[in-house]
This record gives structure tokens, C-alpha cells and sequence, in this order.
């Protein structure tokens, strides 16, 4: 257990056990069990001599009289333990214990950020045992809700009435699947399909027929013809090698990246918000193929547990590639 | 006239990389690409210049201008992954000939130190670099003193009155005069000794007197107590004991300098006493040290016989991630920091070269920064680059070239040929060395050629050799139980090849070979036969575990109840020796069962043998194959399995006879 080094005190040898007792804490990083305040505190009852006596250090009873009247005054909290058995003592109350929206919400960053998806409710988040399975349900249902509104979170559709959510949006859907065209496409379809069943013609006689009598009917120009937005094709190979080094660039002009080595977590984020919709898996396929290529080299951080967003990095052959920078 | 097969001269070269990987002495096969970690004191081995050349020659540049006072101290950073060669770069400014060249002290060691430990450690190192190689020959420390001493004298001698207050004064006061008059040696005696640089002339000199002209003519602090005491200490060098006792002149001063001297010496000689026992003493000791080779005082001392060039004190701090284990927390780096920044504010000839992965550099970067300031670059070069593809060609090269380099021959015959890459391709090098680090495209290479030059086969003694010793790392990875744990299969692959020779060798048939389990235990059942009879016996071989009693029980019970006891035999072997006398064998299967030892070295015998035998048919000369099937002989006889077969015959035998076979105790291994 790590024990935080207290700096020295500027107490005068006057001081109460009570003063002492505050400084301790007011130093402190952490809160700190009895037993470690017993011998904080005796660090500031220096040995004196004969000549110049000091004051005794205080008895175990003594030291905890003195807390509890503190804890009792609400000048000192306690705070529950951490391994052990032992309650910890601190200047400033305890932190509040999550509450189950927040714990939930956690659930569902954690599940959003493993993959893609779409995920189903019972993938996004499972209850924990310290919420009931009415609160988890609410709670569940009320954060999906305020992810939606905060554009976190997107519904995708699904085959019968389970519901489908994913960290990106749909891709949009196709004109003809949308109104006012479904139905009289559908309509078209049909009966296209009635005269490709008698047979005698291909399917390109008849596009070419309907063409050649398209050509001849008047346009319509009342209504005009609203379609919705041409369906984004997935990144290109070369499209995205070059949002990558776009991304990298710009990082490089920070001072963390002066040395040209970038993080792959940054550098995901910042080429998702170049192309979004970019997967993680798509991400690091290009770096490793560009890799192998010998127009980038990918760095091993030697220390996984210090790497923030690990995810984000490509893991191989028990090693984390953690950085990368164009050759 | 037969065309010459271009593929020859290169099988030639491959027997001949064969020829030299294996070695005895070592107990493993030795290939270019074995050591991929270089250490602060390994050898400065193959090197490839263009790798790094460009943080090298920066660094090479910065001692230089800060050697020639046209930079103050700097500190320099390299950081990079894991094995991108910084500890490599770090030990190419470690040589003798490159100290001279560029004209530094390197000075470095262990991470076995805690922060409060810094200033001795520092002090320690210091010294030792500046008496390399060893206190008892000349080295560059006693050089100096030297250069100090003389130069010193030269003033003197400069002056037609000061010289001689400086000389030595026997006797009394009267007497001392007139000796002293009749004694001292001429003007030009003492030049001459001084042109010559013959440290007699010290010898002439009053050692008081002399270290105080010193120390008010050479120190920067000349006021500073401590450094006019080890300047003092230090010109005990040029006025040694006649004769020398103890530990002599030299190591007694180095002792001093560890706070190990002999204090009632030097206050007999100094008449005082002080010691560099604690931290702000060491320091002080080290910054006088540095400051005897700093641009200033080698100014003095150089001459236009005798230059005297200035040197830089390159500190480095390799593997830092070491020094990480021992600091408890980043106050301790920044201590650490802060002394060392102490060091290079007050002294103008320090380079401080620190090496760490990219983990700690992040952490500690903006605490360098600050306390650095204008003494620390931090550029993307620094972030040491993975080699790029002609340098993993020219580090392949290298390593290859170094490698043969003691055979004359072998060197030349390489160089003749077309491709140096034997036996890859340039592609195939690139492709299996990959976009990595050097360590690690070294460890890939290493396998890939032990792999390459496995397949071919140059002879029995030698394919044996090198198969047997590339089993030795995965034996010493591994423990006993763990490397043999799949014996009986090993034995199923080396009777699979070899079966019918080894039996026929002991004048036996195999007539099955069948390998099955019985509650985990796995056992080989052997159906062996004397060749054109109908006799046959069944042997069980059984690999134990670590709990051997329940195991023999249950065999027994399964392999002997109830079976013709001249026609059924049961085998116990494992690693470790099975006890002699076992009870939970009653005593009327004794005569059935047997125990032997498998250890792990068996296992690589077994499996080194069946490899070999798998390039029988490379084998072309009749001589080689007899040399392959006597190598087999030999090495399975010594075996326990060359003792079942023995005892599998004798038992045969008597059943063929219809005498009992002899003492069973004699087939117990």
C-alpha cells in the first residue's frame, strides 16, 4: 500500500495534539488509517534533552480521543477502508459513492467503446449487483435516452421488435426505400418481376424498353423531386492513408508530438473526426499494412498498464503498439 | 565439359556457416545474429555507421563545442523503444580510441543506487573512468597531475627567485641553509629534468610549498579549503614514498577520493585532515576533477611541445528505467535533476547523455524541461528511428562478415559470391526481419537462419552436434518434467525412423508398437520378437509423474496381473530415478518390472537423433551413412532404451532356450 510522503511541519513546539492532528491531514495526499496517523503524528514530537525538554508524543488513547472529538466536531471524516479493515481519517468528506445512472452510464461507455457494433439493450449494459433489476431497467432506459439526445448514442434498425444502438448512426437508407418512392418502387418491382416470370425478355430489354418510353413522357414539374443524400461509400484505401497523414501532421504540431512519434489513440480520434464512421479495426489494419509496407514505423510501449485507451492500440504478438511515425 | 553449378559455391558456404555454428564449449549453436542485447560493458562488436549516424554525429558535435568552450554543458536525451539500439549508440562513445578521438572521459555505471547514493556514486565513477584502464599504469588522471606538475615547475623556473624558496629544506635552519646551498641542484639541471618530463625534478621540490604555488595558480576556487586539500592529495601522485608501502601512492589517493583513505597518512604528509565523507565533499571532489580537464586549465597547461587538450566529462545514465525501480517517487527525480543541473551550471566541460524507453521520457519530459531549460534539445531525432531497409541489409551484412571473420577462407569465399545475404535473398532478409526494432529483427533472423542451415547436412558428427545443441535453451527453459512430458511420443518418432535398425542392431524384431494411457500415465507397448520365431514378449514402457506409487500400483495392476511372467514385462522411467526397492510392487512381479531415467538430456538425444536421420538421404557418401548409423548405436545404447532392448533380447533368448535369463537386476538402469 503506498504511503505518501508528508512534507515536514512548521509547527511551533506549543502546538495542541489537535493542531498536530490537522496538519497531518492537511499534508496528507491521501487519507490515512490510525495507524499511519499514530506515526505522522509521532514524527512531530521530536526527542528533547535534559536541558531543553519537549513535549511527550501522545498515547494511542489519547490520539484517538483527540480524532473522535474531531470526527464528532465535523472537522475530520471518515472514509471507508481500502483493502483492509482499517477506516481512514481525512480533512474532507468521503466522495460520494456513484450514483446508478452514473454507474450505468460507465456500462454502456465501456461497451461502445469494445467495438462497433450495433449492440442489442441487453448487450449495451449488464446489471451490476448493486442495483435491482426495476432500478437498472429505468436507469438503463433513462441514460440510453440522454445518450440519444446527446447524439452518443444512435438507433439502428433491427429484425423484430429487439431494439439495436451504436456509437455511429445508420448509414442512411437507399431513395428507393424511402417515401414517397418505396411504395410505387415496390409497386415497379412487382410488376417487373411479373414480366421477367413470363419470360422472353432479360431484365436489360426491359430497363432499356422503359428507358426509350421514359424518354418520350413530359417531366413533371409541379413537385419538384426531393432525394435524400447520396449513400457515403465506405473509405477508399488511398482516401484514408491520406486522412491518416493528415491527422498525424496536425498532431505533430503539438509539443507532446514534437518528436514526430504520435499516439495511436490520438491519432484515431483525430482521423474519426476527419472521417467518420471509421472502425477501430479498419484503422489498424491500415497502420499494420502501411507498416509491413515501410511507410510508417509502430512503436511498442514497454509499459501497457501506463497506456491510456489501450484499445485504441494495436495489440500483436503479445506486444502493444502504441505509437507510430510516417518514415 | 559439365557446366560448374552455380549452387555449389553457396552449399559449400552453408556446410561451411554449419561447420561453425556449433560449439562444444559452449553447449549451442553460435550464429551471427545470437547476442541482439548490448550491454554498457559488452564489446563495441559489428556496427552499422549509418544507423543513428545522425544523433551520433549531433552528439559528437555537442562534445566538441562544449570541449572547445563554444558551448556551455549540455544534457542530451535518447529515448525509443525497447532494443532500437540507444544502449548500442551510448557504447560507440565508451572505446579508448573514441575518448581520444573526441577527447571525453566517459563515465557511467550501474543503476544500483538510490538518490541520497548519488554524489558517491558519481564520485566513484568519475574516478574510475579517469584511471582506466588501471590505477597502476598511466592513465588520464596522472597525466594530468603530471601536466599540472610540470607546467608548475616551468613557472617556477620562469622566476629567478621563487624557484628556489619552492625547493626542499633538510635540516635545521643554519645547517639546512648551507646544505640546502651545497644540495640544491643548478637552474639548468632542473630544466633540463622539466623539458624531459622526468619526474625526478619533483623530487628537488618542498612538497608544502609546492602544492601551495599549486593550488593558487590552477584551482578556480582557490579559497575553497576542500579543493586545495585533494589537489594536495592529489599531487602525492608526483612526490610518491621512498620506498612505497601499503597499498602504494596511486591507490592510495584513490582510496581517499572513496573516503577509504588512510587519514593518518595524509595528515602526516598534509598535516591536516579532511576526507570526502559526505555528500557536498564528494561533489566537490568531482567538480574539482572536471575542472583539472576543463578548457581553462588546460589552457595553462598546454605548450607547443606538450599540448594539453581540454576533455568533457560525458555523463551517462543508460537504461533509466532501472534507475526508476530505486527512486521512490518523481521528487526523487527531481533531486536527481537538480544535483545534476548543480553539476553543469558551476562546470563548463559536462556532457550529460541520458537513455530511456518512451514511457519514462513522457513522464519525466516536462520536469527535464524545466529543470534543464536551455541545456536540453529535445528534437524528433532524438526519438531514436527503427532502421530503415538499407540498414537492416548493411546491419545483416555485418553481422555476417564479423562473424566469419577469423576464417580467412570462409571471408573470401563469401565475398565472391553474388548475393552476400546467404542463405537468404535481400527480399527474403526484409521480409523476415520486418519493419521492427534491431533486437527484435536480430532474435527473428537468428531463428530464421538456425532454420536455414538446419537443412543442410555436412555430416553425422556435426548435424548431431548442432541438432543436440539447439535443444539446449528449451532445456534450460523448461523444467525436467515439463521438457520431458511427451517422452513416450518422442520415442514413437525416433522408433517411427529408426525402429528397425536399433532392432536389428539388438538382434530383435518390433513387432508392435502401440501408444496408449492408462489414467494419464501414457505407456508405449512393445511387441518384440527374435528374428524367423514365433517367440514373442511384451514389454510396457511407462513415462511416470512426480506421485509415482498410485501410478505403479494401477500399472501393475492393469500391465502384469494375471499374464505369463516370462512373456510380460513393465518399464517405469521418468526424469528423476525411481527409488530402488519399491513396495507397492509385490514381490512376486519383481522379476517383471524395471525402472530407468529419462532426464531431460535423453529427451535431446532422442529428438536431436530422429532430426538427423530425417536428412539420411542428403547423406551421399557411404562413409557418412556408416558414421550416422554408428552415431545412432552409440548414443541409444547408453540410453535406458538401449537397455530394454538388451534386456528385451536376453529375455527372448530364454524363452527360445528355455534357460532362465540372467540376473534381472543387471537390465535395471
Amino acid at each position: 500500500m503506498e504511503v505518501a510522503t508528508i512534507p515536514t511541519s512548521t509547527l511551533p513546539t506549543s502546538a495542541t495534539l489537535a493542531e498536530r492532528l490537522h496538519d497531518v491531514l492537511g499534508s496528507a495526499p491521501a487519507p490515512l488509517t490510525f495507524a499511519e496517523l499514530k506515526k505522522e503524528v509521532g514524527k512531530l514530537y521530536p526527542k528533547g534533552t535534559k536541558k531543553a525538554p519537549k513535549p511527550p508524543k501522545p498515547s494511542d488513547d489519547e490520539l484517538l480521543r483527540e480524532v473522535e472529538a474531531e470526527v464528532g466536531a465535523n472537522r475530520v471524516f471518515v472514509h471507508p477502508p481500502l483493502k483492509g479493515k482499517a477506516v481512514r481519517y481525512a480533512k474532507t468528506p468521503p466522495p460520494a459513492p456513484p450514483t446508478p445512472v452514473e454507474i450505468v452510464t460507465g456500462l454502456v461507455a465501456t461497451t461502445l467503446a469494445s467495438g462497433d457494433g450495433p449492440f442489442t439493450v441487453a448487450q449495451l449494459a449488464k446489471k451490476p449487483k448493486s442495483l435491482d433489476k426495476t432500478a437498472f431497467t429505468e436507469t438503463l432506459e433513462r441514460v440510453i435516452v440522454d445518450l440519444k439526445a446527446k447524439g452518443q448514442l444512435h438507433e439502428h434498425p433491427g429484425t423484430g421488435k429487439a431494439k439495436l444502438y451504436a456509437k455511429y448512426p445508420p448509414p442512411p437508407k437507399p431513395w428507393h426505400e424511402i417515401e414517397p418512392h418505396k411504395k410505387p418502387f415496390a409497386s415497379a418491382l412487382t410488376a417487373t418481376k411479373k414480366v421477367l416470370a413470363l419470360g422472353g425478355v432479360t431484365a436489360e430489354q426491359i430497363l432499356a424498353a422503359l428507358r426509350e418510353a421514359l424518354a418520350s413522357t413530359p417531366k413533371r414539374e409541379d413537385k419538384p423531386i426531393v432525394l435524400p443524400p447520396p449513400v457515403v461509400p465506405p473509405p477508399v484505401l488511398t482516401e484514408l492513408r491520406a486522412v491518416l497523414k493528415q491527422a498525424y501532421e496536425y498532431l505533430c504540431g503539438f509539443v507532446e508530438f514534437r518528436d514526430r512519434l504520435v499516439e495511436l489513440p490520438r491519432l484515431y480520434h483525430e482521423t474519426a473526426k476527419r472521417m467518420p464512421g471509421l472502425t477501430v479495426e479498419a484503422f489498424h489494419r491500415e497502420l499494420w499494412q502501411m507498416s509491413t509496407e515501410w511507410l510508417i514505423e509502430l512503436q511498442v510501449e514497454n509499459d501497457p498498464n501506463s497506456a491510456k485507451e489501450p484499445n485504441l492500440a494495436i495489440h500483436r504478438n503479445d506486444r502493444l503498439y502504441y505509437y507510430a511515425r510516417w518514415k | 565439359m559439365t557446366p560448374a553449378d552455380p549452387g555449389l559455391p553457396r552449399l559449400e558456404l552453408l556446410r561451411e556457416f554449419k561447420r561453425k555454428m556449433p560449439r562444444a564449449d559452449l553447449s549451442g549453436n553460435v550464429s551471427p545474429f545470437d547476442a541482439q542485447v548490448s550491454t554498457a560493458l559488452g564489446n563495441a562488436d559489428a556496427d552499422v555507421p549509418e544507423m543513428h549516424a545522425e544523433v551520433r554525429q549531433h552528439i559528437r558535435e555537442t562534445v566538441t563545442l562544449v570541449r572547445d568552450g563554444k558551448k556551455q554543458s549540455q544534457v542530451v536525451l535518447l529515448s525509443g523503444a525497447a532494443g532500437v539500439g540507444k544502449t548500442h549508440l551510448l557504447r560507440t562513445f565508451r572505446t579508448p580510441e573514441a575518448s581520444e578521438e573526441l577527447g571525453h572521459i566517459f563515465v557511467g555505471g550501474s543503476n544500483h543506487w538510490t538518490v541520497g547514493e548519488f554524489q558517491a556514486q558519481l564520485l566513484d565513477w568519475v574516478i574510475a573512468a579517469l584511471t582506466a584502464p588501471s590505477p597502476a599504469e598511466k592513465h588520464p588522471l596522472l597525466e594530468r597531475i603530471e601536466a599540472i606538475g610540470f607546467r608548475a615547475v616551468e613557472h617556477l623556473l620562469e622566476n629567478p627567485v621563487s624557484w628556489k624558496n619552492t625547493m626542499t629544506r633538510p635540516g635545521g635552519r643554519f645547517i639546512g641553509r648551507l646544505l640546502r646551498r651545497w644540495t640544491r641542484p643548478p637552474h639548468e639541471q632542473l630544466k633540463a629534468l622539466t623539458t624531459a618530463r622526468n619526474p625526478e625534478v619533483f623530487a628537488h621540490f618542498d612538497f608544502a610549498e609546492f602544492g601551495r604555488y599549486v593550488c593558487d595558480r590552477f584551482l578556480a576556487e582557490r579559497s575553497n579549503l576542500f579543493h586545495r586539500y585533494a589537489l594536495r592529495v592529489l599531487l602525492t601522485y608526483l612526490f610518491p614514498d621512498k620506498p612505497e608501502t601499503g597499498v602504494g601512492t596511486r591507490e592510495r589517493v584513490l582510496h581517499w577520493f572513496r573516503g577509504r583513505g588512510d587519514d593518518d597518512y595524509f595528515t602526516r604528509r598534509l598535516g591536516a585532515s579532511d576526507r570526502p565523507d559526505r555528500a557536498y565533499s564528494q561533489f566537490e571532489a568531482v567538480k574539482l576533477l572536471a575542472h583539472l580537464f576543463s578548457p581553462a586549465v588546460s589552457a595553462q597547461l598546454a605548450t607547443e611541445q606538450h599540448p594539453c587538450p581540454p576533455r568533457v566529462l560525458l555523463l551517462t545514465f543508460d537504461q533509466a528505467e532501472g534507475r526508476n525501480e530505486l527512486f521512490d517517487d518523481d521528487d526523487d527525480w527531481k533531486t536527481f535533476f537538480a544535483h545534476l543541473s548543480e553539476l553543469y551550471n558551476t562546470l563548463p566541460n559536462v556532457v550529460v547523455l541520458f537513455t530511456m524507453t518512451l514511457t519514462l521520457r513522457n513522464r519525466l519530459h516536462a520536469v527535464m524541461e524545466r529543470q534543464f531549460r536551455d541545456r536540453i534539445r529535445m528534437d524528433e531525432r532524438f526519438t531514436l528511428a527503427l532502421p530503415d531497409k538499407m540498414q537492416l541489409l548493411g546491419l545483416y551484412r555485418t553481422r555476417l562478415e564479423a562473424w566469419i571473420g577469423d576464417a580467412p577462407d570462409l571471408r573470401e569465399r563469401y565475398a565472391a559470391l553474388a548475393n552476400p545475404y546467404l542463405p537468404f535473398t535481400e527480399d527474403e532478409v526484409l521480409k523476415t526481419a520486418g519493419n521492427q526494432t534491431v533486437r527484435d529483427a536480430l532474435a527473428v533472423l537468428n531463428t530464421a537462419f538456425h532454420e536455414a542451415v538446419r537443412s543442410v547436412t555436412v555430416d553425422a558428427a556435426i548435424d548431431y552436434l548442432f541438432e543436440r545443441n539447439d535443444r539446449k535453451q528449451a532445456e534450460s527453459e523448461s523444467t525436467v518434467w515439463e521438457y520431458t512430458a511427451d517422452h513416450l511420443n518422442t520415442v514413437c518418432l525416433l522408433l517411427e525412423s529408426l525402429g528397425e535398425s536399433m532392432a536389428r542392431d539388438a538382434g530383435l524384431e518390433i513387432r508392435t508398437i502401440e501408444l496408449t494411457k492408462l489414467e494419464n500415465v501414457p505407456v508405449l507397448r512393445f511387441g518384440f520378437g527374435l528374428p524367423n520365431q514365433a517367440h514373442s514378449i511384451t514389454v510396457y514402457l511407462a513415462r511416470m509423474g512426480w506421485n509415482f506409487k498410485n501410478q505403479i500400483g494401477k500399472l501393475v495392476g492393469e500391465f502384469l496381473y494375471n499374464r505369463e511372467k516370462a512373456r510380460t514385462f513393465l518399464w517405469a522411467v521418468r526424469p528423476q530415478p525411481l527409488p530402488e526397492t519399491l513396495d507397492v510392487v509385490p514381490d512376486r512381479y519383481q522379476t517383471q518390472f524395471t525402472t530407468g531415467v529419462c532426464p531431460a538430456d535423453v529427451e535431446s538425444v532422442f529428438l536431436a537423433l530422429t532430426a538427423v536421420n530425417a536428412n539420411r538421404g542428403k547423406y551421399q557418401e557411404p562413409a557418412q551413412l556408416s558414421a550416422l548409423d554408428e552415431l545412432i548405436r552409440t548414443e541409444v545404447s547408453g540410453t535406458y532404451l538401449g537397455k530394454l532392448f538388451r534386456h528385451a533380447r536376453a529375455k527372448l533368448e530364454a524363452l527360445a532356450t528355455g534357460v532362465p535369463a540372467t540376473d534381472p537386476s543387471e537390465a535395471t538402469v
